[in-house]
């Protein structure tokens, strides 16, 4: 399986945090809907090594993430995790092939090489839909939309086993959110990796194989 | 990757970047300056008198022997008589001498009486020799040679007359019985030399021999008209001598000789021990351009650090992202000191070849100001440190923001 959560739960302070059970094999798509503060992001944060002091068990890839600390956290997060946000976290000031060369840049020597050497970010970006976009240029001068592709195409370019998206398409409209939506399936690689996303619009759950409901806050 | 980051965040941060190189580089040209302005000012000074090895004077401490011989300051305790005085420097292993005599004075320069071998072997700043830069050196009586900036400053030119006044106060009795003529104008020395008015013995002999009780009883000229040798007129007394020793090995061994000789009371006097100690003794100048340096680069690193925490905000989400594709804290910390350093290396280059280029251009007015040769070089020791303490310094200085960016990106996931 590529992630197993269960019985997990983590302290913020004077608040505890408690997360459904998820079992999501390799190549899975799942949707995780839930009110505002019930812990969504969190659960994202910890499933990317981001957030030490959680509880239960939760392995994603393989990998008991709780247990990480240091640089274990941070090597497991740049050749586990690709992460895409509504903010896009892109870097404005780079172009887009130096915002995707970010995505394999923290992998180990090994990794990174295989990872640069089947990099094809040309090929990458015509199949997401960029040409005739100006790609060398700061990428804060592209449209939302061609950011929101480069953002995939980032967290692509690293070939990571799970994609965590964190609200991608809340500033879409319905046709250009269907639009996103298949260009990120397509563009998976359903042999290998898992997708969980993050989102209000429960509308997205026909495009996913599971839909996780977190009520609970 | 990290180089490509750290230039790209500079060149999209340009404006506030160029603010911080620019007072950086401020801050550094005047510490380099001050650096520079001290160097040239202490090797101008211990370069007052170059080519002696020894001072010969009355006693009364080696600084004060410097000081009425070489920078024209204070009177002698007694004049030295003149021919015991050849009679002990002509026994010791020297390769050169010349008596200088002092007490008379043109439009407030000293007049300096001595042989014409005095401007073969005293040296200008720099250890070049001193040279014409017209005319010739002084002969028979009544000529003078004007000191660089005597010409400059009076507009005396070849040919000139001038009166020689008895003593240095401004209402002395003038020699207005016997002109002297301007027969050479030195090039500059760099060195007090500079202010003075040359003759020869025999010309200030010649000025005194009339010179009884504070008056002129005898014509210099009928004094001239009569002599059948100017010979006669080398004065008995002379104010000091200076000395080239043919080894500098002998210099303990000759200055203890003359110290000792029973002849007459006598000092002599290592001139760079003497300078050296004057120079400590001015030295306050010397600390007061350290500290000025000092406080002016700390300006400079406050306002680094001001503009560092200024510009956290607008990082945040930049350092949040990096640890999201995994960057470790360590890389984040990098990034902000290859940032720092690219900052005050780019404000050291400038700063270094404004102040080069400055003294390069002002090479000329240096050389005739204090004698000093301004060339292209390369900086020295203390003005790498300088340049290496900035750099480091500049890394330190981010340290208050480098932390609260780590901890912000450390805690930072997608949650913002």
């Amino acid at each position: 399986m590529s992630i197993y959560v269960d019985n997990l739960s983590v302290s913020l302070g004077p608040r505890t945090l408690s997360f459904p059970r998820i079992d999501l094999a390799t190549g899975s798509t799942a949707l995780l809907t839930g009110p505002s503060g019930c812990g969504k992001s969190t659960l994202l944060n910890i499933l990317s090594a981001l957030q030490p002091n959680a509880c239960g068990t939760c392995q994603v890839a393989g990998t008991a993430v709780t247990e990480l600390r240091g640089r274990a956290a941070d090597r497991f997060r740049a050749e586990n995790i690709g992460m895409i946000s509504q903010t896009l976290d892109l870097i404005g000031y780079l172009n887009a092939y130096q915002n995707v060369q970010l995505g394999v840049q923290f992998q180990s020597t090994a990794k990174r090489d295989k990872a640069v050497q089947s990099l094809d970010s040309d090929a990458l970006f015509d199949r997401l839909g960029l040409t005739g976009a100006n790609l060398t240029g700061p990428v804060s001068k592209l449209s939302v939309g061609q950011q929101q592709r480069v953002a995939v195409a980032r967290a692509l370019a690293g070939q990571p086993a799970v994609i965590l998206a964190d609200e991608p398409t809340s500033a879409l409209d319905p046709e250009s959110t269907a639009a996103f939506i298949q260009l990120l399936l397509e563009n998976l690689d359903r042999q290998r990796q898992t997708l969980l996303m993050v989102s209000h619009d429960h509308g997205l759950s026909e495009f996913m194989d599971h839909r996780i409901e977190m009520s609970t806050c | 990757m990290l180089m490509t980051l750290a230039t790209r965040s500079l060149w999209h941060r340009r404006w506030p970047v160029l603010l911080i190189i620019l007072s950086l580089c401020l801050a550094l040209t005047a510490a380099l300056s001050v650096e520079r302005i001290k160097t040239l000012a202490k090797t101008g000074f211990e370069q007052s008198l170059s080519g002696v090895d020894l001072i010969v004077g009355a006693p009364g401490g080696d600084v004060q022997t410097l000081l009425y011989t070489v920078f024209h300051l204070g009177e002698p305790t007694q004049n030295l008589s003149l021919q015991p005085l050849t009679e002990l420097i002509e026994q010791l292993p020297v390769a050169w001498w010349t008596p200088i005599a002092l007490g008379d004075s043109h439009r407030g320069y000293r007049v300096i009486a001595t042989q014409a071998n005095f401007f073969e072997h005293v040296q200008s700043a720099g250890k070049r020799p001193i040279e014409l830069a017209t005319g010739r050196i002084f002969s028979a009586p009544p000529e003078v040679v004007l000191g660089h900036q005597v010409a400059a400053s009076l507009g005396y030119s070849l040919g000139d007359q001038i009166v020689l006044q008895h003593g240095t106060a401004e209402l002395g009795r003038q020699h207005d019985d016997l002109p002297f003529e301007v027969v050479g104008i030195l090039a500059p020395t760099g060195t007090p030399n500079d202010q003075a008015v040359f003759t020869s013995l025999e010309g200030f002999g010649l000025i005194h021999a009339g010179w009884i009780g504070g008056k002129t009883q005898f014509s210099a000229r009928d004094i001239l008209a009569s002599i059948k040798s100017t010979d006669q007129l080398r004065p008995k007394t002379v104010t000091a001598a200076y000395i080239g020793l043919k080894s500098r090995l002998d210099v303990f061994t000759v200055q203890r000789a003359i110290e000792d000789d029973t002849g007459q009371p006598l000092d002599a006097v290592l001139p760079a021990v003497a300078l050296a100690k004057l120079w400590n003794l001015v030295g306050l100048t010397d600390r007061l351009f350290t500290v000025i340096s000092g406080v002016l680069m700390s300006i400079a690193f406050l306002s680094l650090i001001t503009m560092s925490l200024s510009n956290i905000d607008s990082r945040r989400r930049e350092m949040s992202l990096l640890r999201l594709v995994g960057a470790p804290p360590k890389t984040i910390l990098l990034l902000l000191a290859l940032e720092a350093v690219l900052i005050s290396l780019a404000s050291g280059i400038i700063a270094l070849a404004l102040v080069t280029g400055v003294e390069w251009a002002a090479g000329r007015w240096l050389s005739d100001a204090i004698g000093i040769s301004a060339t292209l070089r390369w900086p020295n020791l203390l003005e790498w440190c300088v340049l290496g303490g900035a750099i480091l310094a500049s890394v330190l200085s981010i340290g208050p923001a480098a932390i609260q960016l780590y901890q912000t990106s450390a805690r930072a996931g997608l949650t913002r």
